[in-house]
């Protein structure tokens, strides 16, 4: 914990955020997951005013994992690896229970009325989205599982992570690979949408080793405004992947509204991930910790 | 332990010497990750027993997942 984590949670102004670890938008409040401490920033949407929540009784660490409120009155965050799945009070923030998963997953969203987990898989055209029913992990959607040339390729191939939907559909996106969303609806049927990308494929592609250099990372983030816009926040640009010295990310937003791109802004600084957002304005979470609004001129 | 953990161990250990030899190869600004799994898989392999192994082999992967979570996400 740092000075200025410990500050906040002493009832100060929040400090930066430390280890982002997802987040949840609700009617009037944001909540955002700090790892680091662990707690909950709550942030309120229209003044951007914000508490801190800590979080109570996790023997474990929490996993940076994102985070679920399936309105059962609790959080969910992944812990252990993935190993574990800890709920915690709504109201206190004390951990409510502790369940040991029957495999370990890499991720978690809220999917409307239930916590969605996103499987570890090692084989290709093996479901992806799975919710927890009577002790056993389900899957709720034909997101399957990719194919790549070796284990560590299959490893970055099928990480997968989800953004904010809304009642009709979740935005979802492969880290690797293609620039392309995938909307989840109700009944888990997934539909395509393509989205600009800033990034290039690796000059080392085809002579390096490296199996990350195999791949491009377009997308960090995702934001659905209504069935027809979303928000796309950059991961990588320009052709360095984000473990190469000097890899640029996350300083572009762009709107897309069917298929085409509408507006893309450049943001002043790299960027984490977007919070809140309707045509006019984003609130967007920087790479240093910090929360601000961005106007769309 | 689930039959999914048991198929994760099983791949996992005869792919060691592949990664091993994999991250070997690759160049040092970008193969932290996988270098980290090969001296893992290394490490659990010079555990006495096939579930120490196994076990530790599990380790491993999910170390080497949350690694690359961190690193491309």
């Amino acid at each position: 914990m740092n000075a200025l984590s410990a500050l906040a949670i002493a009832g100060g102004p929040a400090g930066p955020v430390g280890d982002y670890g997802g987040r949840w938008v609700g009617a009037k409040e944001i909540r955002l997951l700090d790892t680091s401490l662990p707690a909950l920033y709550r942030i309120d949407r229209a003044t951007l005013a914000t508490s801190v929540q800590p979080l109570s009784g996790a023997d474990a660490p929490l996993d940076p994992y994102g985070m679920a409120l399936p309105g059962d009155g609790t959080v969910w965050t992944l812990a252990d690896k993935g190993r574990f799945v800890f709920r915690f009070s709504e109201a206190t923030g004390e951990r409510v229970e502790k369940r040991r998963l029957p495999e370990p997953c890499q991720g978690i969203a809220t999917f409307w009325n239930h916590a969605g987990l996103f499987a570890v898989r090692l084989r290709p055209n093996e479901r992806m989205l799975l919710r927890a029913e009577n002790g056993a992990l389900r899957p709720f959607s034909p997101l399957s599982s990719r194919s790549a040339p070796g284990l560590a390729e299959i490893l970055i191939a099928n990480l997968l992570r989800c953004g904010s939907g809304t009642k009709a559909a979740i935005p979802c996106w492969f880290v690797a690979g293609d620039p392309e969303v995938l909307l989840v609806d109700r009944i888990g049927i997934i539909r395509p949408i393509a989205v600009p990308s800033f990034a290039l494929p690796s000059p080392a592609r085809g002579v390096s080793r490296e199996p990350g250099v195999a791949f491009t990372y377009p997308i960090r983030d995702a934001f659905l405004i209504d069935g027809q816009a979303i928000w796309t926040l950059t991961n990588q640009e320009g052709d360095r992947t984000p473990l190469e010295n000097g890899a640029r990310r996350g300083r572009h937003v762009t709107l897309v509204r069917g298929r085409r791109s509408e507006r893309t802004l450049e943001l002043p600084a790299e960027a984490r991930a977007i919070l809140d957002a309707t045509e006019r304005s984003l609130v967007v979470l920087f790479a240093d910790g910090t929360v601000r609004r961005i106007h769309v001129p | 332990m689930t039959l999914t953990r048991f198929a994760s161990a099983r791949l996992l250990v005869p792919t060691l010497a592949v990664t091993a030899g994999l991250a070997a190869a690759a160049p040092a600004q970008g193969a932290g990750c996988i270098q980290f799994y090969a001296e893992c898989l290394v490490r659990a392999s010079d555990l006495d027993t096939w579930w120490q192994r196994s076990a530790a082999g599990i380790d491993c992967y999910l170390d080497t997942v949350a690694c690359l979570r961190r690193a491309y996400t």
